[in-house]
């Protein structure tokens, strides 16, 4: 290991979100001087979430978001979850500009923590029916590793992120470490059995989601408690209920004395010394200050997010690498992928109207992917899970004016039936024609190019969002669920916050960028295990394998270090 | 005969006495709002609609602001400004109809006279776009800051905050009669 100065570490992680907290975390706790670089503002777990004791009256706009800030950043007030509670967490349009040659909503959360602040929590794991996507269905490359790699690394941080869900077992979605499950409601248990009794091979389940339901030693080691339902977890959470960087890693890394964060530090590049043939650290400029300095370190964990990852190494140019670090195959920024979220179906049921929920749960219902799981059976490529969920409504009637306004509103009560809904996450093929690369004239303020966005929706999505439509609707009919509606989005690709790839894994450095080690074929001490390496998309929500996968690299990295191979 | 014409006339003017005796927060002059100044007469109208649109109960609920201020709050901060114009222009064509029609101001009127006036308005396809627009934009901003009250949350949508736990199956106690 090197000699410590303040600007030489042994390991250095970009992004202090959900993979560089896991990779500062492993550095940490085995010793590794660790420097974690944020380019945003820190966030401290409790202290920095400002909103998250609110009550929905205190709100000066009852949630809304003013008009002013709206118009000038329509593509982050797309998202779900931009709300008056939450707004603070996202990366507003006018501070970080970007250039869409197609059109693409990229969704970023800029401080410690990342958008492992704001996430939905919901974690599944792969299956080897999605390592196998590319090598059976002929696109893409193939994985250079299978479901064996990486099972006993999701039981490792489904352990300490605390994973409740409901052991089903499946084959196309493997079983993990869980704490017990809130359970479906009396409505999803319905359309769980008639789904069961209608269809071969379909399943609905309890929506696995990253929040502590039961008491365990690790987590009372971790400060966390039990997770309280309140859904308000995109505030932060004052209980650690839920599984965030700033509740869980970052402390966990701290308390080592190894950890050293840094916030306002905007990496420009990743520095390549062609003599040694590796990098020997990142050129960071202050936020604020907009001064450099470089940072040096005997490995690199690039987990700036999906994209972010990529514009770093993109910008990182040097005479050995003209087309950013690793790019000798030209491939780097290409075959970004994303998943299709345009699907959604909603309808009626109109039994257990004696039944209600009590209480509260952070999850719902889900559909693992049932379409070409075995064999290629329809029109297109792949297919898409699905989220389901029930519940009964209030009815609030607002006819009328002065006393009969006053006596309908306050005869609001339960609505007789149920809403029942149901969301598409399509796997999207990824193209080489879906890429991402850097702007040769705009910069932004601290002298980086910006991104350029050119990825767009094809044919297979078209087909699949249709047989989504179709096997919903039939799956609801015969449910006996009426009133029955689908609707297209229509909306960007970006928007479902789930854009991987352009720096993928694979066996051969002609057509991958990395190894099965996430390292960076042509760099050995570079490995990215965010978004950014993923070779295929599948269908689930991916940060349970981009933890899985930061887990592992990192444990290879510092064993790599200690035999001196890096 | 003249005696009784007097006493109809009185009974009249105390009847709509009533109706003139002004709420004690009935306030002057509007607060100052970045993207809209209301004049007196203006600021004094939406309160009086708010209580004709939603009169208060004998228990007065406990919010962080009044009615009224959330009412421009919102249009404040949350429409756009064409919207924005859309409603004054609206709350002008109403002062000017309230005098047209009942010939004195919508002060004046007696909550019966409220009711039919204002479902008039919001019903009949006569009435400019902007004079339905400013109704039903105070209308749907009065329902939502009454239906976004700690009472109301939690006494008809079974609000809680902190619940801890969760029953997906829970049987709803029916009552008798």
């Amino acid at each position: 290991m090197s000699n410590h100065t303040d600007h030489h570490f042994d390991a250095i992680v970009i992004g202090a979100g959900m993979t560089g907290g896991w990779a500062a975390k492993e550095f940490c706790e085995k010793g590794l001087k660790t420097l974690l670089l944020e380019r945003g503002r820190n966030v401290e777990h409790i202290k920095d979430y400002p909103t998250t004791n609110m009550l929905p009256w205190e709100f000066k706009h009852r949630g809304a978001i003013p008009s002013a800030v709206r118009e000038a950043n329509p593509v982050i007030s797309r998202c779900y979850n931009f709300k008056e509670d939450s707004m603070h967490f996202f990366v507003k349009d006018t501070e970080h500009p970007y250039i869409q040659d197609k059109p693409f909503d990229w969704i970023r959360g800029y401080q410690v923590g990342g958008k492992s602040i704001m996430w939905a929590r919901q974690v599944q794991r792969w299956s080897d029916f999605d390592f196998e996507g590319p090598a059976r269905d002929g696109f893409a490359v193939d994985w250079p590793i299978r479901y064996a790699d990486l099972k006993d690394w999701y039981t490792y941080v489904e352990k300490f992120v605390g994973v409740s869900g409901n052991k089903d077992g499946l084959d196309v979605l493997p079983d993990g470490d869980f704490l017990r499950p809130w359970g479906l409601n009396c409505v999803e248990d319905y359309f769980k059995s008639s789904v069961q009794k209608n269809y071969k091979d379909r399943h609905v389940i309890y929506g696995r989601c990253a929040h502590i339901t039961e008491e365990r030693p690790i987590f009372q080691e971790q400060g966390r408690g039990l997770c309280q339902a309140r859904r308000i977890c995109q505030r932060g959470c004052p209980y650690g209920g839920y599984f965030n960087a700033n509740s869980t890693l970052i402390p966990w890394a701290k308390k080592t004395g190894n950890l050293e964060l840094k916030a306002d530090s905007v990496v420009h590049s990743i520095i390549f010394d062609p003599k040694l043939n590796k990098a020997t650290g990142v050129r960071v400029i202050d936020a604020k200050t907009k001064e450099t300095t470089e940072y040096f370190a005997e490995v690199i964990f690039v987990n700036a997010a999906t994209l972010n990852t990529n514009l770093i190494l993109l910008n990182s140019t040097s005479g050995r690498f003209p087309n950013g670090l690793g790019n000798d195959n030209g491939l780097l920024g290409k075959y970004v992928a994303f998943h299709n979220y345009r699907g959604k179906i909603s309808a009626k049921w109109e039994g257990h109207t004696a039944f209600r929920e009590d209480g509260a749960r952070n999850t719902s219902g889900y559909i693992p992917r049932f379409r070409n799981v075995y064999r290629q059976e329809t029109n297109f490529l792949r297919g898409y899970a699905c989220g389901f969920s029930a519940r009964r409504n209030y009815v609030i009637d607002s006819d009328g004016f002065g006393e009969t306004l006053k006596d309908n509103l306050l005869a609001t009560a339960l609505k007789d039936g149920w809403s029942v809904g149901s969301h598409m996450m399509g796997e999207t093929i990824p193209k080489e024609r879906n890429f991402v690369s850097l702007s040769t004239t705009e910069k932004d303020e601290w002298g980086i190019p910006l991104l350029k966005t050119n990825i767009d929706y094809d044919d297979n999505d078209e087909k699949m969002l249709q047989d989504f439509f179709d096997q919903l609707s039939d799956m609801f009919k015969k449910a006996g669920f009426t009133d029955i509606r689908t609707r297209d989005t229509k909306q960007a690709p970006g928007l479902d916050i789930h854009e991987m790839g352009g720096v993928r894994m694979g066996k051969d450095p002609n057509t991958s960028l990395l190894n099965k080690w996430n390292q960076l074929h042509n760099c050995s001490n570079i490995f990215v295990t965010d978004g950014a390496c993923m070779t295929s998309v599948a269908t689930q929500n991916p940060s349970l394998t981009f933890m899985a996968l930061t887990a592992r690299a990192a444990n290879y990295a510092i064993d790599q270090l200690k035999k001196e191979t890096l | 005969m003249m005696k009784r014409r007097t006493a109809i006339r009185n009974l009249t003017i105390f009847a709509t006495g009533i109706a003139l005796i002004p709420a004690c927060d009935l306030e002057e002059t509007a607060p100052a709002f970045s993207n809209i100044s209301l004049e007196p007469k203006q600021w004094q109208l939406i309160q009086k609609l708010i209580t004709a649109i939603l009169p208060k109960g004998e228990t007065p609920i406990s919010t962080p602001e009044t009615t009224p201020m959330f009412v421009l709050n919102m249009l404040n901060d949350c429409f756009e400004p064409k919207d924005i114009k859309k409603y004054l222009s609206g709350l002008n064509l109403f002062l000017q109809y309230v005098q047209d029609e009942y010939k004195m101001p919508f002060q004046n009127l007696n909550p019966q006279q409220n009711v039919l006036m204002l479902t008039e308005i919001s019903n009949s396809p006569i009435f400019p776009k902007n004079l339905k627009f400013f109704l039903n934009t105070t209308k749907n901003l009065t329902v939502r800051h009454f239906t976004s009250s700690e009472h109301f949350m939690k006494t008809y949508l079974n609000y809680e905050f902190i619940p801890g736990r969760y029953d997906g199956h829970y049987k709803i106690k029916t009552t008798q009669g």
